[in-house]
């Protein structure tokens, strides 16, 4: 497993897409409710949104989330999970809002050290950080 | 040959930025270095008048020329070709452009007095604000650009600030491409993205 993070709108999918092969499958946590199912290798896109669809539905724990995650990642090596960056701002008074920036940072950090790689993009550049 | 300057709001990288086109100019040949400084910031409030008295403060005695242009930078161009700037042939321009985040504002915003759909559409004028960019580079021994990072706080803003923040991670995109070297800038400190720091001028 590879994980890319990065900013907003910063080129993350692009750079996947260009670097490595073509997946059998683009996933995107914006609009996919559960993770995909079937072999091959995959790109997570957006896992940031999947978490908080997740956070939003009181049938799931944050750590019934990082099992999910950690178990797909561990049935699927080859895959690819890009991740946007959200925690660099303001801490939000929002509960909900703090929880979502919360478990997607200690969902990245549980990736990272599985993970094959760690690339962070910035103006659609990578920089390797692990 | 363009270097792209990167960082967060209080990083330190216009400190950065203005030594790194000193430093580049120092290597010019002997009288020939002419240097730069196209503000992009409109002065209409007492927080940015106070902002670019800082800036201009710094500034002092550095040697740089300060050309104001919050739009169009492409007419930055005639005002150095204009002969008092000196029209020799030989001279050696070292630009510094700060900062592409207010001229992707300014640009976007120009003229915008309707709150409902008047700004301008980021795709139409992404294209022209690029190719300004880029005639400029091509007129200059260096354009060093200074822009920043504001896309890691998480924050779902309302329809215009997205579209803003999507424009200028795409010009930062556009420009980090064409560009020999991009440093982010953290504490004052380089994080080298793409190429080297202070590439030798050809």
């Amino acid at each position: 497993m590879r994980l890319i993070i990065g900013g907003y709108a910063q080129g993350k999918l692009d750079y996947v897409l260009e670097k490595y092969k073509d997946p059998v499958l683009i996933w995107d946590g914006m609009k996919d409710e559960e993770l995909p199912t079937g072999d091959g290798y995959m790109v997570l896109h957006n896992l940031h949104s999947w978490i908080g669809k997740k956070l939003a539905d009181a049938n799931f724990s944050p750590d019934r989330i990082t099992e999910m995650i950690l178990t797909w990642t561990r049935e699927h090596t080859d895959c690819i999970v890009i991740c946007n960056e959200i925690g660099s701002g303001v801490v939000p008074v929002d509960a909900d809002e703090r929880a979502w920036r919360e478990v997607t940072g200690r969902i990245c950090t549980a990736l990272a050290k599985e993970a094959e790689s760690v690339e962070r993009i910035v103006c659609g550049l990578a920089q390797r950080l692990g | 040959m363009i270097t792209l300057i990167i960082g967060g709001s209080g990083s330190g990288k216009s400190e950065f930025a203005e030594e790194y086109v000193s430093h580049l100019a120092g290597n010019a040949k002997e009288g020939r270095a002419m240097l730069y400084y196209l503000a992009t910031m409109h002065a209409d409030d007492e927080e940015s008048r106070s902002r670019i008295g800082r800036h201009r403060q710094m500034r002092k005695g550095k040697g740089f020329e300060t050309i104001e242009m919050p739009v169009r930078i492409e007419r930055s161009l005639s005002m150095m070709e204009n002969p008092e700037n000196g029209k020799r042939k030989d001279v050696e321009r070292f630009v510094l452009l700060e900062c592409l985040s207010n001229l992707a504002a300014n640009e976007m915003f120009d003229g915008w007095t309707d709150v409902r759909d008047g700004w301008h559409d980021p795709g139409a004028v992404k294209q022209r604000v690029l190719k300004g960019l880029f005639d400029l580079d091509e007129k200059s021994k260096h354009l060093v650009i200074v822009s920043n990072l504001i896309f890691d706080d998480g924050v779902e803003y309302d329809t215009v600030t997205t579209e803003y923040i999507r424009f200028l991670a795409e010009l930062n995109i556009a420009v980090a491409k064409k560009a020999q070297t991009v440093i982010e800038v953290v504490m004052g400190l380089p994080n080298v993205l793409k190429g080297e720091m202070y590439p030798p001028c050809m």
